[in-house]
Order: C-alpha cells, then structure tokens, then sequence
C-alpha cells in the first residue's frame, strides 16, 4: 500500500475510534470523554490509570453504551461494503443491499425466526442472524437465476428482478406482521425494525456477527482487484483472467453474508449501502483495495454518529435510525455529487 | 507448430449459425487481419478464439493444448484482447486502467510491486505516460484506445485479438492505432518486456476498412455468413471478383504507389447523373 493510501486509512480509523469516544460519552448520564479513554486503556494490560469515576460509570460505558456503540460500527461497516460488492459487480452505482432485494430477504428470514418460538433458546444466541442469512442468500440466488439469460446475468434484468423480488419479499414482511399483530416479538417495535434501530443491549448479540462482518470484509478485501476487473463488464473480466462465474457467486453470497449480518441487529437501515460507496468512489476513487476499506471505516462511524443523533436529540425518545441516515446523509451526497460532478461521470 | 489452430469449428448462437466449418491455423508472429461484411463471424471468431465462447464442434488449440482444457487465467496470460466496445461505470485513472492488464498473474497474498512496474513500462511502450493520472473517461477516442492497448501490453500477452481497434477514429488516429499495432507484432521481443524470449506478439483484427486491412496486414481472412471464402495475402484476398462476391459491389483495384498493396477505388453508379 501506497503512503498515500495508509495515510487515509490511518485518518479514518483516528475518526472512527473518535466517534466511538464521543459516542460513549453523550446519554442520559454524560461521561467525561477523557475518563472513558482512561477506562478503556485500562483494560489493556500496559496501562493502569487511578479510576477517579464511580464505578458505575464503567458499567454504563462497557455494559450499556459500548456494545451499541460498537454494533452500530458493524452495521455501518457491513451494509457499506456489501453496498460497495453489489455496485462493483452489477457496475452499477445504484446497486445496494436494498435494490437488489437482498436486505427485504434478510428482513422476512429475520421476522420468520422471530416468530418461530426456537429463537429465544438456541445456545443462547439467536436464530435471527442465521435466517436473515438464508433469507438473503435465498433471495440473492432467486434474483440471480430469475435474470440470468443463457448463462449470463446482465445488469439491468438483475436490478428489475431484484427490485421486484425485494417488493415482493417486503409484501410478506408486512403481511406477516399484520397476521401476528399480538406477538411482540421484536425488541423495541415491529416499527424500529423496519425503519432500522441498533438494537443492542449485550455483548452477547455480537458475538455471532463481528467475525461474520470482519471475516466478510477481509475476504472481500482480498478479492477487491477482480472487482476492478468487473468495471469491464463480465466478459471483460474474462479476457483479463477472471473466472467471472465463480467469482460472481462468491461476491454475491459475501453481500449477502454482511447485509443478513447488519440487519439481524439493526433491522432495515436504508441509505448507508448507497451514499457511503458513493461519497468514498468520490473522494478517492474507484479503485477496489482502498475503497473497501475506506467505505468500511466511513460506514462504521457514519452509524455511530447518526445512532447517537437517533437516541439523543428527541431524548428520552428515540428517533428511528433509517429517518436520521437519509436526512443526514443525503444533503451530504448531494453535496458531493455537485462538488464533484465532473468526476463523476458513467 | 501453430500458435493457435482451428479444426473444423462449428458454433450457432440460438437464433442461427454463427461460424461453420472454420479451419485456421495462425503460425506465430503472423499479423492477421480478419474482413467481411457485418455479421459475417468476424467478432465471434474472435470470441471463439479467447475462449469466452465454446464452439459447438470442432476444437481450438493454443500451443497444442485444448483451448477448452485452460482457465481463464492460463489463457489471460497468454491473451490479450482489445474488445470493440471499452466504457467504464467509474472514474478510473489511466494508470488504474493500464493495471488492469495485470489481473491475470494477481496474487491474494503478495504485494504488487513488480506489476505496477510492468504497466508503467506498458505506459512508456505507448507513450502515454503523460496520462497517468487523466481519468479514462474523460480522453478522447484516440487516447482511450492508446491506453486500452497498453493494458492489453501489460498483460505481457503472446496473442493479440483486437475488434475494430480503429472503429468510431478519424482518419489520423486509425493509422496511428494500426501503427503501434504493427510495432507491437514487429518488435515485441525485448523492446516492451522482458521474458518474452525474443517472440513476437501474434496479433489477430477484425477490421472493416479494407484499404487498412491491405496496408497493415499480411495476411487477411475474408469470412462471409460464417464461412471462410478465402485466406490469404492482401493481393490474393483484394480482387474485384472476390469482393463483389462478398459484399455484392463492383470495385476496381489499384496497386499503392509505395507499397504496391491492393487498393480499393470505389465505383461511381453513374458517371452522368455526377458530372
């Protein structure tokens, strides 16, 4: 990697754990940021500061604040760089987990196992992120066999039948909450979950997605130069060595693998997948290796930021985090897109 | 032996045939150029020939292997092709786009150094260094296709197919494209990379200029509704008789002043309606 490449890598992550610290410190309670930064290096072994805090402020920063904290950066990760996959592979900058039906198939699978009594008792994890997986790779696979024609898969009847399964797959969403109007089986709302909410309340509901996101995301790092080579086309990418049908699957079921993973926790948060690519493809280009891990980092804090808006600004209510993405990030990407539209041609 | 030949290959799209019964042998270092009416086979022999498409019977072979028998990454390492449609979704760099070519010999786990390296010599080779940094969709017809052409180079090919390398040119950049082309077929050896052992770089074309074809090619194929009707040099391809068999038009044809390739004089319907 370029010094210039470490450098914007280095700042994103400077951002992130910034938002994180100032994510933690705002609630109910406000929590000066440099005791938080204090406990947090204690808990490494090198470092050992005199706790000046009342220990029940650590049981707010690690037990309460964090892991929602830490779980909003994992969707924000996930969803942009399953955003990034979906464009870089359909070509198409308007490709994201939500046009090609991918996170309406998550969002049924997660319903079905909420309304499925197992889900309170598998080994005290969830079924919820294991359907919302089948559900998104089912959904993936159906779009992809529905538009394929004589072997190939173009772009455009993968976004028509993508936009139309994922209409369909939100029918039954909405059909089989008003079936099961008594059952409350989603935490905080059938209304948090389709408009998006982290909710996260332990550790515990991330222990089965972080190494799905972070294994996802290195996986789709490692693969990032044959997303170059799909900006030629798929037989393009042929001509330049890429074994364009397997590398398409294993692309697709990645995508689906982060979007099953975000929305497991978060419910359907609109907009990240779109505008994080974007506003990263804008502001350092489009090249694969950088942008994944660029959208990954900007994804993370971007979450972070708006669900800290989402629960302080109408405190004690708590605003919907899908309405804060799409009213912060798209005069952002609007922005963008005039600021830089001479770059920013298709 | 033959760099890549054909055996009776055979291949119909679903909506009828598309090539029949095509035998062809390309020895390497030979300069082929491919002419015919439109839809007459030229793009899909070109396709059969990368292996993106399998023929219906018959067989191809590259350097004695069974063309169906290599991955695609085998055959990218040995295969560049210049396709005739070449846009991008996203601004990619010049230089981004001349790294491209190198896709073929990417490894997971080891840092690019030595590739970078390959398409800036690839870049120098066509003098676009002053490129580099421009996005791809931003250069004009000419310069895009300067740079399609050193991507193709970086992939350190033994094989070229281009299709319609000089479609949607004027005048000027057609030669220019069909110069470097010539350069890249005559002094492949070590002048643009090493490792090539001293080979020159076969190079195949679809091409609808005739005159063109005739100048920068020494040996044409002449296809029409997917057969070859002949397979020769330019003199013996570039006759009337052929040619109104062909494209059904009445042409005279004239020596080149320098070269003494066959030219085509085109006919004027009636010479009393023009005066």
């Amino acid at each position: 990697m370029s010094c210039k490449r470490i450098t914007i890598v280095i700042s994103l992550i400077s951002v992130l754990i910034c938002c994180m610290i100032v994510a933690s410190a705002i609630g109910t309670i406000s929590i000066p940021m440099p005791d938080i930064i204090k406990m947090s290096l204690n808990k490494l072994p090198v470092f050992d500061f005199m706790p000046t805090w009342p220990s029940r402020w650590e049981d707010i920063i690690f037990q309460v604040r964090l892991p929602r904290v830490v779980g909003g950066a994992l969707v924000g990760a996930a969803l942009s760089v399953a955003g990034v996959l979906f464009q870089g592979l359909l070509r198409n900058p308007l490709a994201d987990p939500y046009i090609i039906g991918t996170s309406a198939g998550a969002g049924l699978g997660a319903i079905v196992a909420m309304l499925l009594p197992l889900s309170l008792t598998f080994f005290g994890f969830g079924m919820v992120p294991v359907f919302a997986f089948i559900g998104a790779l089912a959904t993936v696979t159906l779009v992809y066999n529905i538009a394929q024609v004589g072997g190939k898969t173009p772009v455009v009847s993968m976004l028509l039948a993508g936009f139309v399964v994922g209409s369909m797959l939100s029918a039954l969403m909405y059909l089989l909450i008003t079936l099961f109007p008594e059952r409350s089986f989603l935490r905080g709302g059938v209304l948090s979950f389709l408009g998006g909410s982290i909710s996260v309340t332990s550790w515990w509901q991330l222990a089965v997605i972080t190494p799905l996101i972070i294994g996802g995301i290195i996986v789709a790092w490692l693969h990032a130069p044959y997303l170059n080579a799909f900006s030629l086309g798929e037989e393009g990418a042929a001509y330049i060595g890429v074994e364009v049908e397997r590398e398409k699957k294993l692309i697709l079921i990645l995508g689906a693998l982060l979007t099953a993973a975000a929305v497991s926790i978060s419910g359907l948060v609109g907009f990240v997948g779109l505008v994080v690519p974007h506003a990263m493809r804008l502001l350092l280009g489009p090249s694969h290796r950088l942008l994944i891990l660029a959208s990954a980092l900007a994804g993370s804090s971007f979450i972070v930021l708006t669900d800290l808006l989402a629960r302080t600004v109408l405190a004690p209510r708590e605003i919907l985090i899908g309405v804060i993405t799409a009213l912060v990030g798209a005069p952002f990407f609007l922005y963008l897109l005039r600021k830089h539209r001479r770059e920013y041609t298709f | 032996m033959a760099k890549v030949s054909l055996k009776n290959v055979s291949f119909s799209y679903s909506d009828g045939i598309g090539l029949k019964n095509i035998t062809i042998s390309i020895r390497d270092g030979e300069r082929i150029g491919l002419i015919g009416p439109n839809g007459s086979g030229k793009t899909t022999l070109l396709k059969l020939i990368s292996g993106v498409l399998l023929p219906g019977e018959g067989e191809i072979y590259l350097d004695g292997v069974n063309l169906k028998r290599l991955d695609r990454r085998t055959i990218a390492q040995e295969i560049a092709v210049v396709p005739q449609q070449f846009d991008l979704p996203f601004a990619f760099t010049v230089k981004e786009v001349v790294e491209l070519g190198r896709t073929p010999f990417f490894k997971m786990f080891a840092g690019g150094n030595e590739d970078v390296a390959i398409a800036n010599q690839a870049m120098t080779a066509l003098e676009i260094e002053p490129l580099a940094g421009r996005f791809f969709n931003e250069l004009s017809g000419g310069e895009r296709q300067k740079v399609v052409l050193a991507m193709a180079l970086a992939q350190q090919p033994k094989l070229f197919l281009l299709d319609e390398p000089t479609a949607h040119l004027d005048i000027n950049h057609q030669i220019e494209i069909l110069d470097w082309v010539k350069k890249l077929n005559a002094e492949a050896a070590g002048r643009f990379y090493s490792g090539n052992s001293g080979q020159a770089i076969t190079v195949v074309a679809a091409i609808h200029d005739l005159n063109l074809a005739a100048l920068y090619f020494e040996r044409l194929i002449l296809l029409k509704e997917g057969r070859i009707v002949a397979d020769g040099s330019p003199h013996k391809i570039l006759t009337s008789e052929l040619l109104s068999e062909v494209f059904s038009i009445t042409v005279e044809i004239a020596p080149h002043p320098q070269t003494k390739a066959p030219q085509i004089i085109l006919p004027v319907k009636d010479e009393k309606e023009c005066v």
